[in-house]
């Protein structure tokens, strides 16, 4: 079990709910990854409502909470906005504050990201910030009301797993304290295991399983990686070594069967 | 009187709330927010606020998202 | 004395039930709400007939039906009374070269549920060979020699022709009030049938059913020669440009997971038109005849399906698939129609939807 904003939780998955090829795949992946956490976002209400009622169906009848993001902004005012109108639908005030920069590659607005933070957690949101994995942005983000940070893995819908290890491992030694998410990025499950190893406390995915051939299978796959990964966390890896290391004890060996230039034969 | 609803003109009885308009349009649903001249309506308001004339509404509600 | 059916709906599922169900000597009326049926999916649709290119997003099931149904298409055009469009001639995948991992994730994936699908990689001339008006940015795609399109627009007015000698009421314009076992009711009459068949798509009584909304144009180029229908394969938003009559060609289409008719967007005509202008640059000087908004009928997991349901059968759930397993798929609904049940290998084509609504 682990806390984060303010619920205890047993799954280290979050899954995005986006670009799955039908509503009952959907449905499957979220029930295989035994997630509890789901992003979803806000659409204007066209004539007819049962496209929503039925997502929202499936998301409530899964049973998990609900994390409403602000995707598609690229303005404080409008991430601002939709935060307060999700907080109306959801009834949370938790919210995935997504401020893009750059349509390219999709990478968070920081200066954009933090004023919106800002306003946001003086409203009394919670907010998961989607951010880069700058430490200064870090810090900023942190004073600006923050308790959680979410940096990106690599570009949204990439699946190039962790671009800059070590940058996410500076993030994690600078903020020990601070639940650390890694969202964007993510295509196998080796890579949400990899985050989990750094000491990540979760790992937030879409496309990864979407996308996949059989997103429920995978879907199950990433529960597994992320199980896999922070037990290997708590355990204690090893250290990575530069030369060999024999497992088998050598002392009672004779001496001529050593490898050893030194040795008198 | 003529309010907009999502970007759409249509004719609503005079100082009509918001409520009673959302029930009109069937979209009287847990899931929905609401917005008026660009401005969130908390749901708690929704039976109080009158709508004016050329209101802009705006109503939303839950899709796939990242 | 015959059996009486009552069809309700006349797009290409319910004409085709009409159809058959009359050839072995069932009574029919069949019914649709619209003098000409126009305001349906079946009208609305690209015709376009990819029974292995559909493997990339569909169940194998689908490939079978849509296998099934292409050599059945042969011998329901031959047997209309008027010429319609239908070619097995092929079609084209391309992609941009920046997305290149889609084309192999494409072939991949067909690969992995089909070892032997009709499918092949070409590059350079190999592939100009085949549409040698193409743009030369597409250095490659892949082919599918075996799949086809179908006008979709001039089968259904020769059927419905035909029906009118076959069937023994045409009830066009008419609006369907209430259906129930053995019973259809109409503002003028209530009528009573040994078997009522639900065709309605998004309209229909069958539990489970969501709209998805579609975008497409009809488009006149006399400058473009493409004679196969080619996709341009994409993340988000793949487009097909697929040639329905001289110079006439559909660029379709959007999914949007809403069931709103509303007109087209801006957005989603950047991105068809686009796509179609980049296949060829002849398309830059084409009329737009037509923009079409649909809503495809589809239940949770966007597969078909045929059952009972209080004494009505239902046929509906084709989504994108219309025209490529109709002929396949109202053969099997006769069957459970005569033998009240399908054989094991169809038997997915009859279970419960899963329902959230």
């Amino acid at each position: 079990m682990w806390k984060i904003a303010g619920i205890e939780l047993e799954s280290r998955l979050f899954l995005g709910t986006a670009q799955y090829r039908s509503p009952e795949l959907l449905r499957q992946a979220i029930a295989a990854s035994k997630t509890q956490v789901v992003t979803v976002s806000l659409r204007r209400q066209s004539k007819a409502l049962h496209g929503a009622e039925n997502f929202w169906s499936i998301i409530q009848q899964s049973g998990v909470h609900i994390l409403p993001n602000t995707a598609g902004c690229r303005s404080v005012k409008e991430a601002v906005s939709t935060a307060q109108m999700a907080r109306q639908v959801f009834n949370t005030n938790w919210i995935k504050l997504e401020v893009i920069g750059n349509e390219h590659t999709l990478q968070p607005d920081p200066f954009g990201l933090v004023e919106a933070a800002r306003i946001l957690c003086g409203e009394g949101f919670s907010v998961f910030p989607y951010t880069n994995d700058d430490p200064v942005v870090a810090e900023r983000l942190l004073a600006s009301g923050c308790r959680i940070l979410m940096p990106w893995g690599a570009p949204i819908g990439s699946g190039r797993g962790l671009q800059n290890e070590y940058a996410l491992q500076i993030l994690r030694d600078q903020f020990p304290h601070t639940p650390l998410i890694v969202d964007a990025g993510i295509g196998a499950p080796s890579h949400a295991a990899r985050a989990m190893e750094l000491g990540y406390d979760g790992v937030l995915l879409n496309t990864a399983v979407a996308r996949s051939e059989d997103p429920p299978r995978m879907a199950k796959a990433f529960a597994n990686a992320v199980t896999a990964g922070r037990l290997a966390f708590e355990a204690g890896l090893i250290q990575a070594k530069q030369k060999a290391e024999a497992s088998t004890p050598v002392l009672g060996t004779p001496f001529w069967q050593q490898d050893n230039p030194g040795s008198p034969l | 009187m003529r309010v907009v609803v999502n970007g759409e003109p249509r004719e609503a009885p005079p100082h009509v709330s918001l409520l009673d308009l959302l029930r009109t349009l069937d979209m009287e649903k847990p899931y929905i927010a609401v917005c008026v001249n660009m401005s969130c309506v908390p749901k708690f308001q929704f039976e109080s606020f009158e709508l004016q004339e050329n209101d802009e509404i705006e109503i939303l509600v839950p899709y796939q998202g990242g | 004395m015959n059996k009486r059916a009552a069809v309700v709906g006349a797009g290409v599922i319910g004409s085709l039930m009409a159809w058959r169900l009359s050839k072995s000597g069932w009574s029919v009326d069949l019914f649709d709400q619209d003098e000409q049926p126009t305001r349906n999916c079946s009208f609305a649709a690209a015709g376009l007939l990819d029974s292995v290119g559909a493997l990339e997003d569909a169940e194998p099931l689908i490939n079978e039906l849509a296998g099934a149904s292409l050599e059945m298409w042969a011998s329901i055009v031959k047997a209309l009374p008027e010429p319609v469009f239908f070619q097995r001639r092929g079609t084209l995948a391309l992609v941009h070269s920046n997305d290149m991992e889609q084309l192999d994730q494409w072939e991949h994936r067909i690969r992995r549920l089909n070892p032997t699908a009709a499918m092949e990689r070409l590059r350079g001339d190999a592939l100009f060979a085949i549409e040698p008006e193409i743009d030369r940015r597409f250095q490659e795609g892949l082919y599918f020699p075996l799949e086809g399109n179908i006008d979709n627009r001039a089968l259904l007015r020769a059927l419905h022709r035909q029906l009118r000698h076959l069937v023994a009421g045409m009830h066009f314009g008419t609006h369907v009030e209430n259906l129930s076992i053995g019973t259809v009711q109409t503002a003028t009459a209530t009528r009573t049938y040994d078997q009522v068949i639900d065709c309605r798509g998004v309209r229909a009584s069958a539990p489970g059913i969501r709209g998805v909304r579609g975008e497409l144009f009809v488009v006149r180029a006399p400058d473009v020669a493409i004679s196969r229908p080619v996709r341009l394969l994409h993340p988000k938003q793949p487009v097909y440009v697929v040639p329905r009559s001289k110079d006439t060609y559909v660029v379709g289409a959007t999914q949007i997971e809403c069931e709103d008719y509303s007109p087209v967007t801006v957005r989603s005509t950047l991105e068809l038109l686009s796509a179609a202008y980049v296949i060829h640059g002849g398309f830059g000087e084409a009329e737009v005849l037509e923009s079409v908004t649909q809503c495809r009928p589809a239940f949770n997991d966007n597969q078909p399906r045929t059952f009972f349901r209080d004494g009505v059968l239902h046929v509906n759930g084709l989504f994108r698939h219309g025209f490529l397993v109709s002929p396949k798929l109202t053969e099997l609904a006769c069957e459970l129609l005569e033998h009240g049940t399908l054989a094991p290998q169809y038997k997915p084509l009859e279970t419960e939807a899963t329902r959230c609504a």
